[in-house]
């Protein structure tokens, strides 16, 4: 069991894209391929790696110091006691040789790529998922099924005004992504700031209506929606689920209280006395996390539920203030 | 004071009667319980008259606050109010019923109302600092206010009784809701 050869090479991820730093311009991404004569299911194993965008290729540390590192290493000193596999520890070692310790960008970089071509191998030689393989040596062996992952976007480019950031992120949750990632300080605070509240803001309240109610803060509002205009999943736009939220308005009171003379659905005599008020809690809970529900090909639908203490202390403080001011709670609660 | 959860299956709504026996803790004077959310949609249906003030979470309150529109004869008659610490908004508890545009059968009471305490709002809120007591004068003079009278049947023929006479009755029955028996914008 040895290594037969490590290859190297660059490729372009050129693009029009830009953080607050940098222009994709330029950018390349170091990919390698770690070929051992280890035969698996009729092919030799081959680990690759590659590297994230934005770090540009680490060809002259992978090809002058690392790879020969490797490559000139005893075979024996890269194996695990078994001799069944490679141990990715110990082709650390080699692999950092005469490397000064300490923080090195460029060179961390190089190393994470061979790092993942390495880890691939040994996956591969053990015929296993490497999530199985890390579950097995580092935890008690049971894996995440469905691991976190978020997607990363919202650069600027040329051109790219908010709808089409809203619509790219709009992309990314329609995906199935719960989480997305934005770059900012690339522009002004305020064009900055104006991104980020349209990307909050993702969904179809008019964007204005909201800035005016900010600035009225007593608000009488009407009804809003057609049973045809929905989004692509179904759901209804919700514009007043926004407001609740963008203006914080945690307590949701709804008045019941029976009006003589009006035909009543009950008939106990009694239902005329109905007379209470329900406070609802208007910011968390489920409809919290209302952008966040996910469809899983496969047929499973999932929504997650959120409930904390901030959000519960205020509609509680306000309920009871409200039994206190209301009247004779103490006589009447059932 | 009735708190309305779902604590014997869900961690979320354990947590939730916690806070709320917290609160109520601070509260002694004013007589606190609590109730399974499957329980309370049978009472309000059995003797809504026994209860004065319930909380409850965001979905649960959504439920209920529309058993309890029909409870008093429906959506078209329903005010309510959103209130934060910043702001408030008022809104009746209806949809858009675009089913019945131009028809003259949407029911301005809860619009109505909702403006209502709005006023009262305003008035309490520059007379008392405390959001509090506003609301909840605010909620039981809208309701104190409304008197019925089934004369009126038409959309504009309850908004010109309530120009006449501004205290006076709300029309009878629910908002349609909309097309697919669905409320529309009232989430």
């Amino acid at each position: 069991m040895r290594i037969v050869d490590i290859r190297e090479g660059a490729v372009s991820l050129r693009s029009d894209i830009s953080n607050a730093f940098i222009s994709f311009a330029e950018m390349d991404a170091s990919i390698v391929a770690l070929v051992t004569d280890v035969v698996r299911d009729g092919r030799p194993a081959i680990g690759y790696g590659f590297h994230s965008n934005g770090r540009y290729a680490q060809r002259s540390i992978l090809r002058e110091r690392l790879i020969p590192s490797l490559l000139t290493a005893e075979t024996e000193a890269l194996l695990n006691d078994a001799h069944d596999n490679f141990d990715p520890g110990r082709m650390w070692a080699a692999m950092m040789r005469n490397e000064k310790p300490g923080g090195r960008g460029e060179r961390s970089v190089a190393v994470g790529t061979l790092d993942m071509a390495i880890w691939d191998a040994v996956a591969k030689i053990e015929e296993q998922p490497l999530y199985r393989v890390l579950a097995d040596r580092y935890g008690n062996g049971s894996a995440e099924e469905s691991p976190f992952v978020y997607a990363a976007g919202g650069y600027y480019y040329p051109g790219k005004d908010l709808g089409a950031l809203q619509e790219e992120m709009r992309s990314y949750l329609d995906l199935g992504y719960t989480v997305v990632k934005m770059k900012i300080g690339g522009a002004s605070l305020s064009e900055d700031r104006a991104r980020g509240e349209a990307v909050l803001h993702r969904r179809f309240a008019p964007r204005r209506d909201h800035e005016r109610g900010h600035a009225r803060r007593r608000i009488l509002f009407g009804a809003m929606g057609l049973p045809h205009v929905r989004i692509s999943d179904g759901r209804e736009i919700a514009p007043q689920l926004d407001l609740r939220e963008r203006l914080h308005l945690y307590a949701g009171v709804r008045s019941v209280k029976a009006i003589a003379g009006l035909p009543l659905p009950l008939a106990d005599p009694r239902a005329l006395e109905v007379d209470f008020v329900l406070v609802r809690e208007s910011t968390e809970r489920l409809f919290a996390e209302r952008e966040s529900g996910t469809m899983k090909p496969a047929g499973e639908a999932r929504d997650s539920l959120v409930i904390s203490r901030a959000a519960c202390e205020r509609p509680f403080d306000f309920t009871f203030a409200l039994a206190r001011v209301g009247g004779p709670a103490e006589d009447r609660a059932a | 004071m009735m708190c309305v959860d779902k604590s014997n299956v869900l961690q979320s709504y354990a947590f939730f009667r916690e806070i709320f026996d917290e609160t109520a803790a601070r509260h002694p004077h004013l007589r606190a319980d609590h109730c399974y959310v499957d329980a309370m949609a049978l009472n309000l249906v059995a003797k809504p008259w026994s209860y004065d003030v319930m909380v409850t979470e965001n979905m649960f309150g959504d439920i209920l606050s529309d058993l309890g529109a029909a409870l008093i004869g429906g959506m078209g008659i329903a005010p309510s109010a959103d209130i934060g610490s910043g702001h408030a908004l008022f809104q009746p508890c209806h949809g858009s019923a675009p089913d019945i545009i131009g028809t003259g059968r949407a029911n301005p009471t809860a619009m109505i109302l909702s403006a209502a305490m709005l006023l009262d709002w305003l008035g309490e809120t520059r007379r008392v600092p405390s959001c509090v007591a506003a609301a909840a004068a605010c909620a039981r003079r809208s309701s104190r206010r409304s008197r019925a009278d089934s004369s009126s049947r038409s959309s504009s023929g309850a908004t010109r009784a309530r120009r006449a006479s501004p205290r006076g009755p709300p029309l009878a029955g629910g908002q349609r809701r909309a097309g697919t028996g669905e409320r529309r914008g009232s989430g």
